[in-house]
């Protein structure tokens, strides 16, 4: 009569965490579990990229997939609603985090195993918590939390200024214990400059989210990093978006993408592709959706020797051997900037994202090798300009900190200084900002706090204030009855 | 442990045995005979017992018995199925002649229920049986499909059109669970049998036994709650040898509707309707369906022989069986041979039985999705473009996720193969005429390979070739010792109790291998390691194991007085691997009554009521169809999933992800349910029933969406809600002409079932739902469960209008001037996905040696999402070069979303004849010969335009992945066949 059940294909999760590596493994999973949603249109990508002024994904004609029945046209009309499976799919990624980290964090602790770098994976489990509660305190704004894996009581709705308190005091007190450089060992992970980085942007953002103005702070952080001397600004900026960027001395945190991971991750070629360019990069068994595209007045707002441009396609498309690649309407393939018409809108419209190099022969559903940079070094010392400015109020500054600052990402652009800001505006801080991070992932909460983001542009009416906030899925609020929804919706 | 438990059940049994032993001895004589029928035609098989003992015998090949030890002044009863039994007064006769006549409304029949068997006219819970003489006759893909329609309250749907490889999906009385299983249990000879039903040869079963109350049900326990169908196989005979040959062929024709675009209709349609567009005609005319499939022609042959001795006795059976799919290469082949034998010994004491079934499966599927790409093409693209050199010709319209029909077919192989064994000994040992030691062991084997490659020209396969070799084996065994003991007590208390243990462990495993890139198409499966993807780390391999394990100890007492009041109790304890551990055992009882009014003494000089019995009952039983390992935390890796490796110190390494949130106290289902119902017989022909019942299912599972933290996982598996469901059935059979020469027989069976969730939520627990809007719509939600309410009720927006710009208009239900298709207040209940009743008319009409039999089957008054319509009947799928649905000349203003709305959700009420058989029976000398044309499927009066009526509902299920409604994976057809029954 013993009825216990037998696990073979499985372990059961009480008897793990007895070695060190057995504790590494696990907390591999709260990294690789944001891998897909961190990158893809129906995660981040969806609520932080298509959702502004910069990414636009019209219905292209002679079959788009890409449309989804309208969602990514609403995303970028500010129609959000709690069933939108990227607002839901964000929501999943920064609280599955949260709670995955609760758990190996409690394992982690109270594991026989004793190793060196035990008090180092727990601060680096905290950090990688912090930086998921930092994304849901930035995108649903009225969030629970929870850090103990023993507390199964249901969490109820913190203001923000107390969310915004744990988050910094829970980097504050980790980042001592974090690997202090960015050694090839730690290459993806949380490491010190990492929780610099968030306290950075979460301080840059204070005054906007909770009213309290930390300039001086965000400047010490991103002090905190460039002081350090690790990190430099790559000479090429195509290099930061190439197939083998690991190899990047400019990026601080990215998501290890690879062929070999099986598939989904960072398709961009899926999402940004004509259909017809597949034969050209050899991409087998898939379909690409013709999609995603940048916004004219985003490509507009790039001067013409700016190096930063060629990673955005526009004109007439050939194969590597010069011939020309035919369309499906007749003609050459041609990318032109403009969108005439968002609900149908002839396939070659729309200026395709080739910023991250293409690759080639991937088949089906495999991701591309590009490694996804979650924070990279050229938008610490735009911060830190902005910071500064703030600090002191200006609206337009030709202080030589902020100068020197700003024209080390533009010298890089031109390759020269002739383009090199003599002042600058804050308005002008954000298109270079536009410029220099289209498309990853940084534009949504620049947006709102230089008080863009409810402006009209093409295809998008002016937005209600409530629109900074996403509302939160409607089904964590059925599974959670003490939240509530947010204001507006 | 469990072995233990026999010990101690067999050594209580004895001491009984021995006290018990003691107690008679009497005056003894010898009494023999000859039994014949109504015609003076000798009868063997008669079954003579002595009244109230066990002891018995069977009259011979000439209809004699001889039966010795018999007391002066005992009773002999005599009975056979399908005459009315007798009881005879020995009064010192040694010779006693007996004619039998033949009983109009079967109460002598015998019935299996759990463990054992009964009459129909002891019978108290609601059973429903169907012998092999009622089985709807012609090419039966599935064994279950020979009872279609006759029994009240079984839905048996097909899974899957015509498919030669998918089996039927059975249901008793409505749904009756969220995420548990929801198919009723199947038991054969006994023995719970693992797999699907199509591995029965039809020509093997005796009779179908439906236990469908909870009283019936019960002494199963956890898995009895969807109903349980005891399956009795043919049996060895005593006597010469016996040899039936059955065999037939059959054609399928595939049922075509008309409601696509041909070439000629889809040119004159693009003209209309997106004038200047010229690049959407290619030029060529094809039928797309027409090129890749077929009118199989079925083969099935059975050869059972069957003979012996009374202390031997053994039946073979050989089966071949061959169905053409509709589709080019697609069929299934099953060759199945087994063997029966039946011994006794130690003075017939001791009786055994073996069986061993074995069967041997090979088949082949069609590509996922062809049958819906055929539909859809465009039908003037051509078949093969010359051009396409690297495309192997095929004509290739750069549509996405567009695959050419042909070239699916031509470029993929699918082969499968399964094996499986079913070793079954049942052994009984009489320690005294009413007490016997009865033990069932069973050992099931299911196992099976399937292999597959597409070549490199497969469309959009993305690489120079795929194979994928996979393998899987299930495997169970059961232990059941039980102990069975019959007395009396006075004259006309009659008892029968049997009590016994069940020990039952499944396992499964599996493994698998992909592999892409080949260098070459000549390897096909057969050279796996050749493939590239292995070489860049691309290749997929996997095993897996899982096991359970059920304990049970159970027992039943039925009492019988005068054969006027009748009552049966059972009770099963049980324990279930699968539950969490606080929660592992439940207790399953059950009680039912019956009263057989005819037997009262002021009925029976009321001649025109043959019989008049009322049932009631009530039975408690369980669910455990679930996934193992629930309760359990549970870490897994996710291997060739992107969330599934980590990048450490510069390798890429495997994670352990949380797999579920452990519920410790997970447990079982409970259903209890109440029954009521009359047998009834007139006029000598004309008999029936009727039952009501009500069933409330509480503690029901359900995966719920919990927040994450303070779980680990997003959903837990819990028991939380309640359901009830209420019904009435009845059955009538009449004998609506009984002549010398003419008789037509018609039975109606009508169902109908009322559903209601009656909670869903337990907020104490925090688990509280307001509703759970379903979407099996790809666009939108579908069905609203709300608490008070019924499974399977669909809400959709009213459809207004469409603007100019292809903006739909809905209706402002809730008046809040702002339509919001997604909230419900804009929406509105406008149907259901269970039908309201189901309907089967079985009628069989002799004349002379003529026989014709149709049956007619209905299920009305149910809504259907119109798949094909709402994809399919829009503007957009030609402008986007492919076919549409005819009826889009209607609705020139579908041209923009595909938009969930009450315009696609259709009636589905059908009408079909299922099976129409004449044939014609020849005597020559001895052996029989019947020869016989059939046809299934033959019509379908329905409203709905789509693939067919016909769908399984799926109410709302986290774990289905289908529709709740017609989807176009396969085609429906008619079948035609010409069949013989020979026995000599």
């Amino acid at each position: 009569t013993n009825l216990d059940e037998e696990l073979f294909s499985s372990i059961n999760s009480e008897e793990w965490y007895s070695t060190e590596h057995e504790c590494t493994l696990a907390m591999g999973s709260a990294y690789a579990g944001l891998r897909y949603r961190g990158t893809s249109l129906w995660g981040l990508y969806g609520t932080e990229v298509v959702t502004t002024d910069e990414a636009v994904i019209p219905v292209h004609t002679n079959g788009s997939w890409l449309d989804n029945n309208g969602v990514w046209r609403n995303l970028h009309k500010h129609k959000f609603t709690p069933y939108q499976e990227a607002i839901n799919a964000s929501w999943e990624m920064c609280f599955n985090t949260v709670a995955n980290c609760n758990q190996i964090i409690y394992q982690v602790r109270n594991s026989p195993a004793q190793f060196d770098g035990k008090e180092g994976m727990i601060a680096e489990l905290r950090t990688l918590r912090a930086w998921a509660l930092y994304k849901a305190l930035d995108l649903f704004g009225n969030i629970p939390i929870n850090l103990e894996f023993e507390d199964t009581s249901l969490p109820s709705q913190i203001s923000r200024t107390e969310a915004f308190n744990i988050i910094e005091t829970e980097l504050l007190e980790s980042y001592p214990l974090l690997q202090e450089s960015p050694i090839s060992d730690y290459y993806g992970r949380c490491i010190r400059p990492v929780a610099f980085a968030i306290l950075a942007k979460m301080y840059l953002n204070s005054e906007k989210w909770i009213g309290h103005d930390r300039y001086e702070d965000a400047k010490i952080m991103c002090d905190s990093i460039i002081n350090r001397g690790h990190y430099t600004l790559e000479s090429n900026y195509s290099d930061n978006f190439i197939a083998e960027n690991e190899s990047s001395r400019e990026v601080i945190w990215a998501m290890p993408h690879d062929r070999v991971i099986g598939d989904f991750g960072f398709q961009m070629h899926m999402y940004t592709l004509h259909w017809a360019l597949l034969d050209k990069f050899d991409l087998n068994g898939t379909w690409c959706w013709n999609g995603i595209c940048m916004t004219e007045a985003m490509y507009d707002s790039f001067s013409l020797e700016d190096n930063r441009r060629e990673g955005w396609e526009v004109g007439p498309q050939f194969y590597f051997n010069g011939d020309p690649v035919w369309g499906y309407e007749g003609g050459q393939l041609t990318f032109t900037k403009e969108i005439t018409n968002l609900d149908a809108s002839p396939e070659g419209e729309g200026v395709r994202c080739f910023k991250w190099e293409m690759p080639q022969g991937l088949n089906g559903w495999e991701t591309m090798d590009n490694d996804f940079a979650f924070f990279r070094y050229a938008d610490i010392l735009l911060m830190k300009a902005e910071a500064i400015m703030r600090e002191n109020g200006n609206t337009e500054s030709s202080d030589a900190s902020v100068l020197n600052l700003v024209n080390q990402v533009r010298y890089r652009a031109f390759g020269n200084d002739s383009h090199n800001y003599t002042s600058i505006t804050l308005d002008e801080l954000l298109a270079e900002r536009g410029r220099e991070l289209a498309f990853e992932e940084v534009r949504r909460q620049d947006l709102i706090r230089f008080g863009k983001w409810g402006d009209e542009w093409k295809f998008k009416p002016q937005s209600e204030p409530y629109k900074e906030l996403f509302p939160i899925p409607n089904n964590v609020l059925n599974a959670n009855t003490n939240l509530e929804q947010n204001p507006g919706y | 442990t469990s072995f233990k438990q026999i010990n101690r059940i067999l050594g209580i049994t004895i001491v009984f045995l021995m006290l018990s032993s003691v107690l008679y001895s009497q005056q003894l004589i010898t009494v023999g005979g000859q039994i014949v029928d109504e015609n003076d035609v000798s009868l063997p098989g008669v079954t003579v017992v002595v009244k109230g003992t066990s002891q018995g015998t069977i009259s011979d090949i000439d209809g004699r018995y001889s039966l010795s030890g018999v007391q002066e002044n005992a009773t002999l009863v005599f009975s056979f199925v399908g005459m009315l039994s007798q009881d005879i007064s020995v009064s010192s006769r040694t010779v006693i002649n007996v004619k039998m006549e033949a009983d109009a409304i079967g109460l002598e029949e015998v019935v299996a229920i759990g463990y054992g068997y009964t009459t129909k006219k002891e019978l108290t819970g609601s059973v429903s049986s169907v012998d092999a003489e009622e089985f709807l006759q012609g090419d039966m893909t599935s064994p279950i499909r020979a009872i279609q329609g006759k029994v009240a309250g079984l839905s048996i749907i097909s899974s899957n059109g015509a498919d030669p490889n998918s089996d039927y999906t059975v249901r008793i009385r409505g749904l009756n669970s969220l995420s548990g299983g929801k198919s009723p249990l199947i038991i054969v000879d006994g023995a719970v049998w693992g797999g699907t039903l199509k591995s029965i040869n039809p020509e093997q079963i005796e009779s179908f036994d439906i236990l469908k109350d909870g009283s019936a049900a019960a002494i199963y326990g956890t898995r009895a709650t969807n109903g349980v169908i005891l399956i009795t196989l043919k049996k060895p005979e005593q006597g010469e040898i016996k040899c039936e040959l059955s065999a037939f062929v059959s054609y399928e024709s595939i049922d075509k509707n008309d409601l696509w675009f041909d070439a000629d209709e889809y040119r004159s349609a693009i003209q209309e309707l997106i004038p200047g567009n010229s690049n959407l005609d290619k030029g060529s005319s094809t039928d797309w369906l027409d090129e890749v499939t077929r009118t199989p022609i079925n083969q099935n042959y059975n050869l059972s022989i069957t003979g012996g001795t009374e202390k031997l006795a053994i039946r073979t059976n050989l089966s071949y069986k061959n169905n053409e799919g509709l589709f080019e290469d697609n069929y299934s082949n099953v060759v199945a041979p087994s063997i029966f034998v039946k011994q006794k010994a130690f003075n017939n004491r001791l009786i055994l039985d073996y069986k061993l079934l074995y069967s041997r499966t090979t088949s082949s599927d069609i590509p996922g999705g062809l049958y819906e790409q055929a539909i859809t093409r465009n039908p003037t693209e051509p078949i093969y473009d010359p051009e396409n050199i690297s495309g192997n010709k095929y004509y290739d319209n750069h549509i996405q996720g567009s695959r050419n029909p042909v070239a699916m077919i031509n470029e993929s192989t699918f082969d499968r193969e399964v094996n499986f064994v079913n070793a079954v000994v049942n052994t009984e040992f009489k320690l005294l005429d009413n007490l016997s030691l009865n033990f069932t062991g069973s050992y099931n084997v299911w196992s099976g390979t399937d292999e597959n490659y597409y070549t490199k020209h497969y469309p959009l396969l993305g690489k120079s070739g795929q194979a994928y070799v996979g393998s899987w084996k299930t495997k169970d065994y059961i232990l059941e010792p039980s102990i069975r003991y019959r007395f009396t007590l006075g004259e006309d208390h009659r008892f029968n109790a049997i009590g016994g243990y069940s020990y039952n462990k499944g396992s499964n495993t599996s493994m698998s291998v992909t592999n892409g890139n080949f260098d070459t198409d000549k390897f096909s499966y057969h050279n796996i390691a050749a493939g590239n993807d292995l070489i860049e780390g691309l290749a997929d391999i996997s095993s897996y194991k899982e096991t359970n394990k059920l304990i049970a100890f159970y027992g039943r007492v039925s009492y019988n007085y005068k054969d006027k009041y009748l009552a049966s109790a059972s009770l099963r304890h049980e324990g279930s691997s699968r539950f969490g551990k606080n929660d592992k055992w439940g207790t399953f009882p059950a009680v039912s009554l019956g009263w057989r009014i005819k037997e009262e003494g002021f009925m029976q000089d009321v001649d025109f009521i043959n019989d008049l019995k009322v049932r009631a009952g009530v039975g408690v039983t369980g669910n455990q169809d679930i996934p193992n390992y629930q309760s359990i935390p549970r870490l897994s890796t996710r291997t060739g999933d992107s969330s599934g490796l980590f990048y450490y110190k510069g390798n890429w390494q495997n994670v352990y992800v949380p797999d579920n949130n452990p519920n410790p106290d997970l447990k079982w289902e409970t259903k209890t349910e109440y029954n009521m119902g009359i047998d009834f017989g007139v006029f000598n022909r004309i008999s029936g029933s009727v039952d009501l019942y009500s069933r409330t299912i509480s503690d029901l599972l359900w995966y719920y969406d919990v927040p994450v933290p303070p779980n680990v996982y997003d959903k837990i598996y819990a028991n939380v809600g309640e359901m009830t469901n209420k019904g009435i059935e009845i059955t009538v059979n009449a004998d609506v002409l009984k002549t010398s020469n003419f008789n037509w027989n018609s039975t109606i069976t009508w169902s109908k079932n009322k559903n209601e969730m009656v909670k869903l939520s337990d907020p104490s627990r925090g688990y509280e739902l307001d509703f759970i809007k379903y979407t099996p719509a790809s666009t939108s939600w579908a069905q609203l469960l709300q608490e008070g309410e019924a499974v399977g009720d669909f809400w959709t927006p009213i459809y207004v209008a469409t603007a100019e710009d292809g903006t739909i208009i809905y209706k402002d239900l809730d008046g809040d001037g702002v339509v919001d298709e997604n909230s419900i207040g804009d929406r509105k209940n406008v149907g259901n996905e269970y039908p309201d009743y189901e309907l089967g008319w079985q009628n069989r009409l002799t004349y002379k040696n003529f026989f014709l039999t149709f049956a007619f089957r209905a299920m009305v008054g149910h809504s259907l999402i119109n798949w094909d319509r709402l994809n399919y009947e829009n503007v957009r799928r030609l402008s986007d070069g492919r076919n549409a649905m005819k009826s889009v000349l209607d609705h020139p203003e579908n041209f923009g979303e595909y938009r969930f709305d009450d315009r696609f959700l259709d009636d589905g009420t059908f009408i079909k004849l299922d099976n129409v058989v004449l044939g014609y029976d020849f005597k020559l000398g001895k052996s029989d010969l019947r020869l016989y044309v059939s046809g299934t499927n033959l019509l379908t009066i329905t409203d709905f335009e789509g693939n067919d009526p016909e769908q399984i509902p799926v109410g709302i299920d986290t774990n289905y992945n289908t529709y709740g409604g017609d989807n176009l994976t396969y085609p429906y057809s008619r079948t035609y066949l010409l069949g013989l029954k020979f026995n000599f």
